[in-house]
């Protein structure tokens, strides 16, 4: 029999809201059609993405300094700034761009001259430049909640976890959500890429590049794999009898199953990690040989080989963009390192065919302002944090290529046109994927609740 | 009952990496010194917001900042890597087998008795008694050929994450000054193969089915 019992409580809760409980039902018709909760679950809406790659660049990069360079700011480098937005107090100076900006690919982009690699037409011209986003939150821990979660207060689900709610996964013996980091964890940590009240199967993984990939993959060292193999049967004795006591709990058997699944993915797992087995000149590509960039470039590599093999949501995350004084070396080492790998990443992922049902995102959690004040009387040329305007690309996934969508006013300050909250961002990532926003909802402490919180647009300005 | 809050020990993977808070780095993971302080139900352990204990999130510990009705009782593949291989668990495991062991002395059929009462609250039936015992004598003889190495508590961690100023990374070292006079729990190296046999009955216990759910 194709049915699961619902407890007494669960019932009732599910006669409160009709549209929510519609969407549940979709869900678990899903879920009873395959074999688990992670199982590939059709998307609601024609889906234009299959998997996403998000690169976060945490702390906050600067739009002007990167994909929206202001001629007006720099002319007026180091004159008084009146403005009184953000966190800084006491008088304030305008800081002009350290860097020239030039126009690239076919398409003619904006980019500031760090960028090597990315301005590379084959890749600038596949970049969907989104300008017009508005943030929330001046605090990082927060911001990164918001732009991760929806919700800046932390604990709601991450956007892999409802991805993979939402679709399940394509490759069952990986997780369906993984996780790098470039180097330390970011602000907030893992509630970033919590379940939240999802249930635990769409947690995302993370994923090391030191040591073990997947935390407690093997047994300690004197425990080998005939060990396990052993050990694993000898529990299948102990649960089978437990089983015929309670043959009506579907979940023992699922409990079962994914101890089998832990011991399959000991041997996937490796293999999806040992990137050395890419031709040399791929690697290279990625710029695995400079020291600066290997970290992710390792990570990015992953993240082609994750999506290829049916993963559906990688995030990565890079430090270190938070450029309060020393904007020029900060800003020109974070680019640095980050170019080659980004750039190697969308040519790669084009080459194999994957790119047209992968978006790839490249965000901050806000962006920075065009002026800085005086602290202890010096004059650093930095920016503070900025919530009314930040720049973001999107790469394949059905986004327009080539374009430049939403602008911020004269000096990069705010956003001017096609404005929209930070939510929006996650009704179009949703959208793409086939899922609405709307519909992709669960129930939790009292209500459905879903990605954008309270609903959401999607900005078709940058859907092709 | 009661007493002052502890750090329980947790995944070293998870406790020493850095990890960055407003304006720093957070400082690495320290258990408390003693298992009479550190091994103590989750009720007494301290809740960073920032990084919770491993363990209890692939159990969906419910998120701190909000009131919690129900918990989602999912399993996953990672409570199975962490419940049958985490240093934390072969730990437990052992403590378990030298309970027994200490309680019903050099009676290995009593002890597999003793064990299945104390994790079930009933004792095992035939066929669990047999299969148990008959397992107990296999890893035994592999016990006695696969001697564990001996892992030491780290003194010190290096950190590395990338400097806001110059965007360059960076390292540095943090000392572990909990581990200079650190009472570690009964390890798979001081123990005796007949210990980590036992244990092994242990383990599998504590991830069977019967304890994890309740009916």
């Amino acid at each position: 029999m194709n049915m699961q019992i619902t407890p007494r409580r669960d019932f009732l809760y599910g006669l409160g809201s009709c549209l929510g409980a519609v969407a549940l039902t979709d869900l678990m018709a899903a879920d009873s059609s395959g074999t688990g909760p992670l199982s590939p679950k059709q998307p609601l809406l024609p889906a234009k993405a299959k998997a996403v790659i998000m690169l976060f660049m945490e702390g906050g990069p600067s739009q002007v300094d990167t994909f929206d360079p202001k001629p007006e700011l720099n002319a007026r480098h180091t004159t008084e700034s009146t403005r009184t937005k953000g966190l800084a107090t006491g008088k304030r100076f305008f800081v002009g761009s350290p860097f020239k900006a030039r126009k690239v690919g076919n398409a003619g982009i904006d980019m500031s001259e760090p960028w090597q690699f990315l301005a590379d037409p084959e890749v600038a011209d596949e970049l969907c430049v989104y300008r017009g986003c508005k943030a929330e939150s001046l605090n990082h821990p927060e911001a990164l909640l918001h732009m991760n979660t929806g919700s800046r207060l932390g604990g709601d689900p991450g956007l892999g976890a409802w991805a993979t709610y939402g679709l399940g996964s394509e490759n069952q013996n990986l997780p369906g959500f993984v996780v790098m980091t470039e180097l330390a964890l970011p602000q907030a940590g893992p509630a970033n890429w919590t379940n939240g009240f999802l249930p635990a199967h769409y947690q995302g993984t993370r994923l090391r590049s030191t040591g073990s990939p997947i935390l407690d993959l093997n047994p300690p060292e004197f425990k080998t794999r005939q060990h396990q193999r052993r050990a694993l049967d000898q529990l299948a004795m102990l649960n089978a009898n437990h089983a015929a006591k309670h043959p009506e709990h579907r979940d023992l058997a699922a409990r079962m199953e994914s101890y089998e699944l832990a011991f399959r993915m000991q041997t996937e797992v490796p293999g999806i990690a040992d990137i050395d087995s890419e031709p040399k000149h791929i690697q290279e590509s990625y710029g695995l040989e400079r020291k600066e960039c290997a970290a992710l470039g390792r990570q990015c590599l992953m993240a082609r080989r994750l999506v290829e093999q049916g993963v559906r949501f990688v995030q990565i995350f890079s430090g270190g963009w938070d450029s309060h004084d020393y904007l020029e070396r900060g800003h020109s080492s974070r680019i640095n390192s980050v170019d080659q790998p980004i750039a190697a990443l969308i040519k790669d992922l084009k080459q194999k065919g994957l790119l047209e049902d992968t978006l790839v995102i490249w965000t901050g959690e806000f962006g920075r302002t065009p002026d800085n004040n005086y602290r202890g009387g010096v004059t650093a040329l930095g920016r503070g944090h900025n919530v009314d305007a930040m720049n973001m690309w999107f790469a394949g996934g059905g986004v327009k290529k080539g374009t430049i969508v939403g602008a911020t006013d004269e000096l990069g300050a705010e956003a001017a046109e096609v404005v929209h909250p930070i939510r929006d961002v996650h009704c179009t990532m949703l959208n793409l994927l086939g899922l609405d926003d709307n519909k992709l909802t669960y129930f939790h402490g009292g209500r459905y609740k879903q990605l954008s919180q309270f609903g959401g647009e999607v900005i078709d300005e940058l859907i092709a | 009952m009661g007493g002052l809050p502890i750090k329980p020990e947790i995944n070293m993977e998870v406790a020493l990496p850095p990890r960055m808070i407003q304006f720093s780095i957070a400082p690495a993971h320290q258990p408390s010194r003693t298992p009479a302080e550190r091994n103590r139900r989750t009720i007494y352990t301290y809740r960073g917001r920032g990084q919770a204990d491993p363990m209890l999130e692939i159990l969906n510990l419910p998120n701190p900042n909000e009131s919690c009705e129900v918990r989602d009782s999912a399993a996953v593949t990672p409570q199975a890597f962490t419940l049958m291989n985490s240093d934390v668990m072969t730990d437990r495991s052992i403590a378990f087998a030298l309970r027994v062991q200490k309680e019903c002395r050099d009676d290995t059929a009593k002890q597999i008795r003793r064990a299945v009462q104390l994790a079930y609250g009933r004792f095992p039936a035939a066929n669990e008694q047999e299969h148990l015992e008959s397992y107990v004598s296999e890893m035994l003889v592999y016990h006695n050929t696969h001697k564990p190495e001996e892992v030491e508590y780290p003194k010190q961690v290096v950190r590395s994450l990338v400097e806001e100023f110059t965007g360059e990374p960076f390292e540095f070292i943090e000392l572990l000054n909990v581990y200079d006079d650190y009472v570690p729990d009964s390890k798979p190296w001081t123990v005796s193969a007949d210990t980590r046999a036992m244990a092994d009955v242990c383990l599998l216990l504590l991830n069977s089915n019967e304890l994890m759910y309740v009916y």
